[in-house]
């Protein structure tokens, strides 16, 4: 990972190729695409030559955003969230929300790249962005946001809203 | 909501488009949006739906966003992922959403990661359990409420009706709460229902004191006796007399019967024969309070004197000197020397060094009563109120005033229930 | 099988997927030096993620009736996740891909078998650690979720190949890795050069394999201590037994010493050069057991020889090696100690006490710095030594006061004015060594008494070198003992100073009557060891006035002393008129005595003995003494044939000659020393007394009551830097301030004091 200016000043030298899903090819900076792990550990095996690596699984728009993505935080230095902290999806700062507004396809291929690539600081981000549509809705709600049907029989309708009433803030 | 959506909107035709193109250009591409169409048929049936909607224009631009229903459509592990970032109400309202949101919403690890973040609900898992047969919401729930029910200071009142005078003193398991009364006798209640299970009689006078295990109970009284109560016949095994004033206070261990007297003595009697073994003198007015633990005899008494003694030998180990007025009560575990007193405060005591750690003040009358576990103290007094007291800090946390018409002589608490 | 090298296989085929990965794993186990195209990584790594990812939420559940609260609560795990499949056919393959390498390794031993063993090891970890991050997908959520639901079998896939070469690969070859191993560190033992980077890659093999079955994410050593280790130091042990019983069989114990050294160092060197740093402790105790422990009596015996030819490059061997066990020292200890009192012992037959003490302490403490490093034991026993022989010597017989008078003593000679005084800078030497055999005299008491006795007769006589040094000596003792001990000292010589002054001024007043050159030395009693006069004196009236006149002249000055003429401790000059032998006529230095008596002869040139005696008014045995001392040097011819016999008589010599101006006849008498030494130990006896008494009133008056047994002991710690108490003493002045009241016993508590306010 980056952990000052100097490596980044070595490393924008080294550039690597990446190829879409569709055949096109992009040309990032090596720091910018070791943000994805699968990337960074495939270079330290493989070793580097100037053979595009393909990626079946990301389309050229998406690839873009991606690229965008960890061009912004090229410097950031990601520290490995404690799975023991409590995890909130509060603390989204100006850039990384503007960067969410998108559609929700859009959203959700992200989300698919992020974990496909193992961009963990992406994923979290995608997956925030998620739970903040989801949250202070009410079920009905929520079904209007996400095009759900509601396929529960009336009985069972009963049945679970007794069953979660215990939690819910009166 | 609104300046999302506008936002989502501009985001649409991009992908709109992006689609389009898929499907349009060269075919090589196609097979892969074809094998992606296969592997995430969730959000491509959305979208077909979406598009086959504004084909038809039953609906206004506007509302043909693209929508996904994102717990399903994505991984199983991508979508409990989202759900690590909601707390566990907004959990328990959105498992009302579909059926497939019920059944994601259940899963264990989820529910494990939300009790496990409240540390003081600790929880002793033998290695040979897995953590994941264990049902982690249902565990989650019912500590939620418990702890709910300590901070909100939330309680069933129940009202136990039979003893013709004041009860004086109570102890309780997980079927029966026993009471001793000014009215001579013993009675067994159900904890549950509150109906009284026996009376017993045996007593000349009120029954001041009583404790019990599964085998026996050791109860005392104003007629300056200890009954022995066999616990299965409840019948009297014994009778203890030596006193030559009421006993306030009785304990016992396996070896050990400990009774405190007004007479200002402590007598130390032979479990099994019955025999008075010692007589503990020191104390200049009557001993109100006695516990044993590990063979060491904690008393109060009305002199504002504590005493730590060995039952042993009858020795005088410490003295706890502080309270300015007489003691109605004591607790020691063994560390900790916690005591009620007419001074209104409650203290707490280092046992090895003697001395005291802290006074609680905040009851306006004598403490008569205190029990305390290891990070809370319930006491009770004479202002008719029942306050819990964090053992660290000292804080008072509840303050339970409502309930009681009359001066309360005796407290007991679990970690579920508190009786008095 | 060629097309699935280039097309993916479809997400939800096992048979497809797997097959599609089995081919890319085995490339990468077996020809990974043929390269791995970023096309194949990828290819392989996104198999595996649309394999897995072919997971969501089974939408024909919704069919299904609704999963109560007290449902099964399998729906709500990871069977959810996909991966399982994968995982058991990994499993599977390395089982495979291990036996296969297990079988070839058979045809090969000893050597070869580790050329291969570490080269398999080597190929197989770099290997599995392209798999690991190739099933990064299953690693992040299928195994992360298995273990976090606390499965104990589930490993991440690096940790599930070393699994696997432990039980498929390792558990059968490690007994023949091990001979090998062993077999080239003893070839390497026995002076080969071999190649240790084997064995340094087998070590790195089995410490990998240390896995905590608890916690897979851990790693423990079990596995190099119980597979390597072990054995390892077995062999070691075996092969240092049989070869130090050969070597000291064969060699002087000096020469196994040197061996044992070298061969302690060359393990050591092992540890840091192939060997995992967890042995270092198990190892080298190994070695010090069989090469040190084994053989301690050798050395034990060897080394009262050592001491005895002073061998100290020996000796620090031998201490170095001893130091390394438990317990090894002590018998060295012990024999130091014996050898440096017996020593002390022997040194002080031959030589003066003083010296015999510095030289031995010397030595000895050189050897105890560079041959044991100055090891606290040593010291002690060093230290416990020189007091044994210190206190307990020959010239002192059974008392303990004898050294310190002689060390007094010893003090006075290099203080004293005398032809044999030190240059400065080597007094200084000699006196920081007198303060050496202080520091181990016990009765510190008796050397203050000796020394101040001495002192002040250096005072009075002006016999001093050397104020300086004189003082550098009190600085020395304040250091050592504390203020206490040397104020009295210190207040003597202020007394000079004060004298001096005082005659001074004396003389400036009494200048135009003076005819007699007069000093006095006024000293405090407390501060000086003075004895009165045992006897009257009659001043001569020569001398008489300026006498008075001074006793005026001090009384107005300081109303209410009491001056204490010491006459036997005074002198004084008298010039000859009457001598023809010298014109200038002679000096006599002497006594107050003396002079009382030669300056009768100023009115008669004879007197009997009853006439001297009735006009000086010295008792017959002082004044027979100072006789004696005239007669003998001639001054006076004495009729009758003992001096003091009554009627003897005692005549001017008007023939006296002597070869000098100045004539000593102030020479002490020979028995008032003997008495004054007695006199001495005498009163050291009653200050102890006295010094206990105060120290039991001071303690019991802090403690109040006290057990007769803490009572005893404190007394003995307080009064520890002076001299050692003895109990049946303590016990006597206890009796005498129980009598005397000052503490009573307390009632009905046995052996109990308490302080009478």
């Amino acid at each position: 990972m980056a952990t000052g200016s100097t490596s980044t000043n070595i490393s924008e030298l080294k550039k690597i190729k990446l190829t879409s899903s569709e055949g096109t090819e992009f040309v990032v900076d090596k720091d910018v695409g070791e943000k994805s792990i699968l990337l960074k550990n495939m270079l330290e095996d493989v070793g580097e030559n100037d053979m595009a690596i393909p990626l079946p699984n990301v389309t050229g728009p998406i690839l873009t955003k991606v690229i965008e993505y960890c061009t912004h935080h090229r410097d950031d230095f990601f520290i490995s969230q404690d799975d023991d902290n409590k995890k909130t999806s509060d603390d989204i700062d100006e850039w990384d929300s503007e960067f969410c507004k998108v559609d929700q396809g859009t959203l959700f291929e992200l989300i698919l790249a992020a974990n496909y690539l193992d961009i963990k600081p992406l994923l979290d981000l995608t997956c925030k962005t998620v739970a903040n549509m989801i949250k202070g809705k009410s079920p009905e709600e929520i079904r209007k946001t996400f095009n759900i049907a509601n396929d529960f029989t009336p009985e069972e309708e009963i049945q679970v809203k007794r069953e979660n009433e215990w939690c819910e803030e009166r | 909501m609104k300046s999302p959506i506008s936002a989502l909107q501009s985001g649409k035709l991009k992908v709109l488009k992006m689609f389009k193109s898929v499907i349009s250009e060269d075919p090589r591409h196609r097979q892969i949006s074809r094998r992606q169409l296969s592997a995430f048929p969730s959000p491509s049936k959305s979208i077909v739906g979406c598009l086959e909607i504004e084909d038809e224009g039953f609906f206004t631009v506007d509302d043909c966003i693209l929508r996904i229903d994102f717990l399903c459509s994505l991984p199983y592990e991508v979508a409990t992922s989202i759900l690590l970032f909601l707390n566990f109400n907004t959990l328990c309202r959105i498992s009302r959403v579909s059926r497939a949101w019920y059944c994601i919403v259940r899963d264990n690890e989820i529910w494990r990661g939300l009790y496990m973040e409240s540390q003081r609900w600790k929880v002793t898992i033998p290695p040979e359990v897995i953590y994941g047969d264990l049902d982690w919401k249902k565990m989650f729930k019912h500590r939620y409420l418990l702890a709910k029910r300590w901070n909100e200071g939330e309680c069933d009142k129940r009202y136990l009706r039979g003893h013709t005078d004041s009860v004086y003193c109570i102890q309780f398991d997980e079927n029966k709460i026993v009471t001793g009364s000014r009215d001579k006798t013993i009675k067994f209640w159900n904890i549950n229902t509150g109906a009284c299970l026996r009376t017993l009689t045996g007593h000349d006078a009120s029954v001041l004191c009583l404790q019990f295990n599964e085998s026996i109970m050791v109860s005392g009284s104003s007629d300056m006796s200890v009954i022995v109560w066999d616990m299965h016949s409840l019948v009297p095994i014994r009778k203890l007399e030596g006193h030559t004033a009421g006993v306030l206070d009785i304990c016992f261990n396996e070896t050990f019967i400990v009774s405190c007297s007004k007479d200002s003595t402590i007598k130390v009697w032979d479990i099994e024969t019955g025999e008075c073994l010692r007589t503990l003198k020191g104390h200049r007015g009557p001993v109100n309070a006695v516990q044993l633990k590990d063979n060491k005899i904690i008393s109060a008494s009305g002199d504002a004197l504590i005493k730590l003694w060995d039952a042993e030998t009858g020795k005088c180990i410490r003295d706890f000197i502080g309270h300015t007025r007489g003691l109605a009560c004591v607790q020691y575990d063994g560390k900790l020397v916690v005591s009620g007193s007419n001074d209104q405060t409650i203290k707490i005591w280092d046992a090895e060094t003697g001395k005291c750690i802290r006074t609680l003040f905040g009851h306006t009358e004598l403490v008569r009563t205190l029990h305390f576990d290891e990070d809370k103290i319930v006491s009770g007094s004479y202002d008719q109120s029942v306050k819990v007291w964090d053992l660290k800090s000292g804080k008072p946390l509840l303050d339970f005033k409502d309930g009681h018409t009359s001066w309360v002589f005796d407290v007991q608490f679990s970690t579920t229930k508190i009786v008095r | 099988m060629a097309s699935n090298l280039t097309t993916l296989p479809p997400p939800n085929d096992l048979e497809a997927t797997w097959s599609f990965l089995e081919s890319g794993i085995d490339q990468i186990m077996n020809r990974l030096e043929q390269g791995l195209s970023y096309k194949r990584y990828m290819d392989l790594y996104t198999g595996i993620y649309n394999y897995c990812t072919s997971s969501r939420m089974n939408p024909g559940f919704a069919s299904e009736p609704l999963a109560g609260p007290g449902s099964n609560i399998n729906n709500n795990r990871g069977a959810n996740l996909m991966g399982s499949d994968l995982y058991a056919r990994l499993i599977s393959y390395l089982e495979r891909h291990l036996t296969q390498i297990r079988a070839e390794s058979e045809q090969y031993m000893d050597e070869n078998l580790l050329r291969y063993y570490t080269k398999q090891w080597e190929k197989y970890t770099t290997a599995s650690s392209y798999v690991h991050h190739v099933f990064r997908y299953l690693n992040r959520h299928w195994v992360k979720r298995e273990i976090d639901e606390g499965r104990k079998t589930v490993y991440d896939v690096y940790t599930l190949t070393l699994v696997s070469w432990r039980d498929n690969m390792f558990s059968s070859v490690q007994h023949n890795v091990m001979d090998a191993v062993k077999m080239l560190i003893q070839r390497q033992r026995n002076g080969e050069t071999v190649e240790t980077g084997l064995i340094k890659l087998v070590v790195e093999s089995f410490v990998s394999l240390g896995l905590d079955d608890a916690d897979s994410s851990k790693s423990t050593l079990d596995v190099y201590r119980d597979h390597f280790e072990k054995p390892f130091v077995e062999a070691t042990q075996n092969y240092y037994k049989t070869e130090s019983e050969k070597f000291v069989s064969e060699n002087s114990v000096t020469e196994y010493m040197k061996k044992a050294e070298a061969r302690l160092i060359e393990e050591e060197g092992r540890v840091q050069a192939y060997l995992h740093p967890s042995t270092y402790k198990n190892l080298i105790t190994t070695c010090e057991t069989v090469l040190v422990k084994d053989h301690t009596d050798i050395m034990w015996e060897e080394f009262q020889h050592l001491l005895n030819m002073d061998k100290l490059e020996d000796l620090h061997r031998m201490y170095l090696l001893l130091s390394r066990i438990p317990d090894g020292l002590n018998p060295l200890r012990e024999r130091f100690e014996e050898h440096v009192r017996k020593a002390g012992h022997s040194s002080i037959e031959k030589i003066a006490a003083e010296d015999a003490l510095l030289e031995v302490h010397k030595k000895y403490n050189d050897m105890v710095q560079n041959a044991f490093r100055g090891e606290a034991g040593f010291v002690a026993s060093l230290d416990k030594a020189c007091r044994e022989f210190v206190n307990r010597n020959e010239v002192c017989k059974s008392s303990t006061s004898k050294s310190p008078e002689l060390l007094a003593r010893f003090c006075d000679s290099l203080l004293r004015k005398s032809a044999k005084n030190p240059e400065e800078g080597d007094l200084e030497d000699v006196l920081n060594s007198i303060m050496t055999v202080f520091k181990y005299v016990e009765d510190k008491d008796v050397f203050q008494k000796f020394y101040s006795k001495m002192l002040a007769k250096r005072l009075v006589n002006g016999t001093s070198a050397s104020e300086d040094a004189e003082s550098s000596m009190i600085s020395k003792l304040k250091e050592a003992c504390g203020f206490e001990y040397t104020s009295k000292l210190q207040r003597m010589f202020t007394d000079m100073g004060l004298s001096k002054d005082l005659n001074d001024n004396f003389r400036d007043r009494d200048n135009e009557q003076s005819h007699v050159d007069f000093s006095v030395l006024v000293l405090g009693t407390a501060s000086w060891p003075l004895q009165p006069s045992t006897t009257n004196f009659i001043i001569p009236e020569e001398v008489e006035k300026t006498f008075q006149r001074f006793k005026m002249f001090y009384q107005n000055k300081h109303s209410g002393r009491k001056l204490n003429w010491l006459f036997h401790l005074s002198k004084g000059e008298l010039k000859t008129n009457y001598l023809k032998a010298s014109k200038a006529g002679y000096t006599f230095q002497v006594s107050t005595y003396q002079m009382g008596i030669l300056l009768q002869y100023n009115k008669d040139t004879s007197y009997t003995f009853e006439y001297l005696s009735q006009s000086t008014d010295l008792t017959p045995d002082v004044l027979i003494g100072q006789l004696g001392t005239l007669v003998k040097a001639k001054v006076l011819l004495m009729e009758g044939d003992n001096v003091g016999d009554t009627g003897s008589r005692y005549t001017l010599n008007m023939d006296f000659k002597s070869k000098k101006v100045r004539v000593l006849l102030n020479v002490p008498v020979k028995s008032e020393q003997k008495v004054e030494v007695e006199e001495t130990h005498k009163t050291v006896e009653e200050d102890r007394k006295l010094l206990m008494q105060a120290a039991i009133v001071r303690i019991m008056k802090t403690r109040k009551t006290l057990k007769h047994v803490t009572l005893v002991q404190e007394v003995i710690s307080q009064l520890s830097n002076r001299f050692k108490p003895k109990v049946p003493d303590i016990k006597k002045c206890i009796d005498v301030l129980l009598e005397k009241e000052y503490i009573e016993r307390v009632d009905g508590q046995k052996d109990m004091f308490s302080y009478v306010a």
